[in-house]
């Protein structure tokens, strides 16, 4: 008689008890819904339309849910997705607002963002750090110059966040009814192109600028900007200086903002466009300007641009609601184009009659016009 | 279910019978005398599809090897289902060219095998190009072919055992999807036969047994068998 071992009979145990273990059950979808309805769960979807901003690669929503019952989780669900066209979802029975914005909270290196609810829902510009500010540095004959380590057009690039939210995406009081809408991402920072007329550009080799009291941030679930303000800098100035000395050269740079602070855009429905409201005043925005002449000096000046700014950005809301398209850029400028001055004559502060800025000519350094660069001359030394 | 159960424990009488048939020595338990290696594929392990074989020797010459497969991993992230869950059982018997005189040298060189296998599995993953999970779920996956392989010896105990097979395999197949990111909703039943590359392998083999005994025959000072 042949003994079964202790190995044999284990193994024998263990087969039976693999055999044992059983795969998910598969269903047809009639009997998924009957589920679904029996649990009390809702079936969500939303359409996301990208029209009106850049397509991006992926997403993220956050569902938080409205109604507190005791027995629900009350934490937001948070989703991310490659699939930007559609989205669904099976959740718990009730009411609940969302957020929906291009890409994730990860890939926004200058970005802080912060979910604990959908009125606190809300992006911020982070600090820069001591390192990132670095010193200017010049590039080539057209004076364009960039700040070392710092995102060109400041630390935000324009229209690089888009978002939609919906305060309320009740799905019935009736259990499993599948609700469904669309949300509409809009672009939420905007650019600013600054333009300014500089009287005896060519003086000057490099250019820093800041911007004051932009909105540090922005509220995504209520679409309302920060009432927090915050100085922006402003690198990669592009220089263009005119040889008479009569007439201004410019300085050009772009910048990425979330607006004004403190202003309002109405979310009429899950379905509807937005439309934008300016709320109180605020605080005056500046723009500060530093020119390294060539001779080693520095020169500044400050302006007062809270009027440009404002009128830019109400005209830009404006077309907004009158064409229905989305205005993604605006444009403040300086002085004019125009503008003549007299070399000779003194001005206040160094500030023309229609605001262009004159800088001190000074003659060491670069030259604009300067045709022999590349002829050598051979000069003997003796020791 | 019932033929996997039928398959496990009908072996049991047939490995016994075996061994009757083979020369048993009088004393000491019979799996004593003959060399039993426990191995894993390494490319099944790679692909994380849980293995594990056992292999008796018999007659210098001869082996039958007693195989499972038994991964059952599931996985949801947010809809995208991951789903590896198999259990397939099956046995080979191999005739080893070269044989063997010591049990430093059992289950080592080129060999020919005939091998069957039977289970169920469920697959899922995600498809980009559909935008979902989708998967195949079957209760009868069978297999049956010839192989051939080397086993090397690495140690008097270990052994590298390269093989590959080719022979039929069939099953019926029901096809889902995932929808509302956790129900498996049916889709379609399927079935497919076809002759192609079933088996590959490369195992690590231990001769459990048999370093044992060496190790006991050692210390009391008898030869080894």
């Amino acid at each position: 008689m042949v003994k079964i071992s202790r190995c044999l009979l284990c193994m024998l145990f263990c087969c039976i008890v693999a055999v044992s273990c059983d795969f998910d059950q598969l269903y047809t979808r009639e009997e998924i819904e009957n589920i679904i309805a029996e649990k009390g769960s809702a079936h969500l979807t939303f359409y996301i339309d990208w029209s009106e901003t850049e397509r991006p690669t992926g997403m993220t929503l956050y569902l938080f849910p409205k109604t507190g019952k005791p027995d629900l989780d009350t934490v937001p669900y948070v989703y991310h997705t490659n699939a930007v066209d559609e989205f669904s979802t099976t959740v718990p029975d009730q009411d609940y607002s969302v957020v929906c914005f291009n890409q994730s909270e990860e890939e926004f290196s200058n970005l802080k963002f912060s979910f604990s609810s959908f009125e606190d829902s809300q992006v911020i510009i982070k600090e820069e750090s001591e390192e990132e500010k670095g010193d200017t540095k010049l590039y080539g004959s057209n004076m364009k110059t960039t700040t070392r380590g710092f995102n060109a057009s400041g630390t935000l690039r324009p229209s690089m966040l888009s978002c939609a939210s919906n305060g309320s995406v009740k799905s019935s009081e009736t259990r499993g009814f599948n609700a469904s809408g669309t949300l509409r991402p809009k672009n939420f920072v905007l650019g600013v192109n600054v333009k300014v007329n500089v009287f005896g550009l060519k003086s000057a080799r490099a250019v820093t600028g800041t911007i004051t009291n932009m909105s540090a941030g922005f509220k995504m679930g209520l679409l309302t900007t920060l009432p927090t303000t915050c100085d922006m800098r402003l690198a990669d100035w592009s220089l263009q200086a005119n040889e008479n000395d009569s007439l201004p050269g410019t300085i050009e740079t772009t910048f990425g903002t979330f607006g004004l602070p403190n202003t309002r855009y109405d979310n009429l429905s899950l379905s509807r466009g937005d439309t934008a409201q300016s709320d109180t005043a605020q605080q005056s925005i500046a723009l500060n300007l530093t020119f390294y002449l060539v001779n080693g000096d520095t020169v500044q000046f400050s302006r007062d641009l809270t009027e440009e700014f404002t009128e830019q950005f109400h005209e830009a809301q404006k077309k907004e609601e009158e064409t229905g398209d989305p205005v993604a850029n605006i444009d403040v400028e300086v002085g004019t184009s125009t503008e003549k001055v007299d070399p000779n004559a003194e001005y206040p502060d160094n500030v023309t009659e229609q605001g262009g800025l004159i800088l001190p000519h000074v003659v060491n350094g670069l030259q604009v016009g300067v045709s022999d660069w590349g002829e050598t001359n051979n000069i003997e030394i003796r020791f | 279910m019932g033929l996997l159960l039928t398959m496990v424990i009908a072996s049991m009488p047939l490995l016994g019978l075996l061994a009757q048939t083979s020369s048993v020595p009088e004393s000491g338990r019979w799996l004593d005398k003959f060399p039993v290696a426990v191995k894993s594929n390494v490319l099944l392990d790679a692909a994380t599809l849980a293995n594990v074989s056992a292999e008796v020797g018999f007659g210098n010459r001869w082996s039958l090897s007693f195989d499972a497969v038994t991964p059952w991993w599931d996985s949801n992230d947010n809809g995208k289902v991951r789903t590896t869950q198999m259990l397939v059982f099956g046995g080979e018997g191999r005739w080893y060219m070269r044989g063997w005189n010591s049990c430093q040298e059992a289950l080592t060189g080129p060999y020919l095998g005939v091998y069957a296998y039977g289970g169920r599995y469920d697959i899922c993953r995600w498809s980009d190009g559909h935008n979902k999970s989708r998967g195949y779920q079957s209760d009868n996956l069978f297999s049956a072919g010839i192989d051939a392989g080397w086993s090397f010896r690495l140690t008097d105990w270990w052994r590298l055992d390269l093989n590959l097979g080719i022979g039929y395999i069939q099953s019926d197949y029901r096809h889902y999807d995932i929808i509302y990111k956790e129900y498996r909703m049916k889709h379609y039943n399927g079935s497919f036969g076809t002759v192609l590359p079933a088996r590959a392998g490369i195992s690590i083999s231990w001769l459990i047994n048999q370093s044992w005994q060496h190790r006991n025959n050692k210390q009391k000072g008898d030869a080894a068998w």
